[in-house]
């Protein structure tokens, strides 16, 4: 039947990329588990934050800006602790923001398919290198968080010399949730080097009462984050972390005051959450993969907490 | 040993589900056009459509224990997941690519004929026509419309990958006809 919307007839994908898609595809699921010389970024999710402090190399401790020439991981809260690795990363990243057409509030002049439902989520902000929250690198690729007062920039770069960068931008350049957490904690850029595990870069927001940020990687490990100005940062080396892992708050008195799994995190909330006027902040998700068709009911919502930039 | 040449989604899946990287491969050839069209339908852009494409099926390979088959086919599984791929993560698709291991550049060596390009652009716009009107509803009636009247899914397929009843899912629907019918009547009115 015809039908005014119909949409237009069906198209081949192309031949070339077809054989191209396949052969990406293949050669991304073929990679042998657990390699050490040779990074993948898993997963990458958004962003947000404000800077501070010094450089830290996980497990090769070192000078700031001091880079070892093997692998190597670090996390730098601010743009006065990149090093100068990083700091080509964060060139990379804002080249190509800065090429992306439109840095506009309008999802529909983007193509954005969640349509009317995610107008926050429409674009991404102009940022500079001041924007920067946190930058952390494993090897040569690096996830950095960029937040500005109004939206958030995520980014993955990966460096090799004599190759093109590769890597991907995400973000909101108006984030109506800015001023809220889904409870003390919220990852906004994760990747992985396996699919939900491996070693992870993680880095995120946090609210004033948490004081210690640990990730439990789910094999008796754990990996110490490290806070400033109501932002966090991790990168495990070595580390098995399995998707029963866990991100655990605990407030200055170093009682636990939040538990949750990573590999869920804001993109698969468990719980809805309100702002002190009962207004629902944060709907509840099922994940990336999972529809929520209900909708959610505020008495059953738990309370976002509040962030700012002092933490 | 014999080997079949055209083995069923669910002999494919089980392959799959142990690591069969030759299923992934024959699985994507088979419903790669399927995915991307359903794809290009839900956001309006041809090579958004190939990120999603391929973000869904890295998705497939991730999550291939937990597949849904519904007598006995993949696809309405891989368009739901390429739904909510489309949904929450189409900006993402582009990060997705990031963890693809690129190949080289030959591979796009080759111009578009000027035609096809042209009637993808002519594409684009269309659906960007008929989105700014399916945008309008709400997201589980424009998710229907897209995987049963688009994408030609049956109804008791698409109900039970989506967890739903077919009632529920006919209901939508409806709705949505109606819905669009108005919207399309009220612009058409507000034009003249």
């Amino acid at each position: 039947m015809t039908e005014f919307f119909d949409p237009p007839p069906e198209r081949d994908l192309p031949a070339r990329q077809v054989t191209r898609m396949r052969a990406e595809l293949l050669s991304t699921i073929s990679r042998p588990l657990r390699r050490p010389t040779r990074l993948r970024v898993a997963v990458v999710a958004a962003t947000a934050v404000v800077a501070v402090s010094a450089v830290l190399l996980v497990a090769r401790p070192g000078l700031p800006g001091a880079e070892p020439s093997g692998g190597f991981e670090l996390v730098a809260m601010g743009p006065s602790e990149l090093s100068p690795t990083l700091h080509r990363s964060v060139e990379q990243c804002l080249d190509w923001n800065a090429q992306e057409p439109l840095h506009t509030e309008n999802s529909a002049e983007r193509g954005d398919a969640s349509g009317g439902g995610q107008p926050d989520g429409a674009s991404w902000p102009a940022v500079t290198v001041d924007d920067l929250a946190v930058a952390a690198q494993r090897d040569d690729t690096a996830a950095l968080l960029f937040l500005t007062e109004a939206g958030y920039l995520t980014c993955d770069v990966r460096l090799r010399a004599g190759r093109e960068p590769t890597g991907g931008l995400g973000g909101a350049a108006h984030w109506p949730q800015r001023d809220w957490l889904p409870g003390p904690v919220q990852w906004l850029s994760l990747g992985s080097t396996e699919p939900d595990g491996g070693d992870v870069t993680v880095s995120g927001r946090i609210s004033a009462r948490v004081h210690r940020l640990v990730l439990e990687h789910g094999d008796g490990g754990s990996t110490t984050s490290r806070l400033a100005s109501g932002v966090f940062g991790l990168v495990t080396k070595g580390a098995e972390v399995n998707q029963n892992a866990e991100l655990v708050s605990y407030d200055a008195d170093r009682n636990e005051i939040d538990r949750r799994l990573l590999f869920q995190g804001d993109r698969g909330l468990e719980h809805c959450y309100v702002d002190p006027s009962g207004q629902i902040v944060y709907p509840p998700t099922t994940g990336e993969d999972e529809p929520k068709l209900e909708p959610a009911l505020a008495a059953d919502c738990r309370p976002a907490e509040r962030w700012t930039s002092s933490g | 040993m014999t080997t079949r040449l055209h083995p069923s989604d669910q002999e494919l899946w089980s392959a799959l589900a142990g690591g069969d990287e030759a299923a992934f491969g024959q699985l994507f050839e088979r419903y790669a056009r399927a995915v991307y069209n359903h794809a290009f339908r839900l956001c309006g852009s041809w090579s958004v459509a190939e990120d999603i494409t391929q973000a869904t099926f890295l998705v497939a390979w991730r999550r291939r224990g937990e597949a849904r088959l519904v007598d006995g086919s993949a696809l309405p599984w891989l368009l739901v997941v390429a739904t909510n791929t489309a949904r929450t993560e189409w900006r993402s698709a582009r990060r997705w690519r990031a963890l693809l291991r690129r190949v080289p550049q030959e591979w796009e060596a080759h111009a578009d004929p000027a035609d096809e390009v042209a009637g993808r652009l002519d594409d684009e716009r269309r659906m960007a026509s008929v989105l700014s009107a399916v945008r309008r509803l709400p997201r589980a009636e424009r998710e229907a419309v897209a995987l049963c009247l688009w994408s030609g899914v049956p109804y008791a397929e698409a109900a039970a990958v989506l967890g739903i009843s077919e009632v529920a899912l006919r209901s939508r629907v409806s709705r949505a006809r109606a819905r669009l019918a108005r919207i399309f009547s009220t612009d058409n009115r507000q034009e003249q």
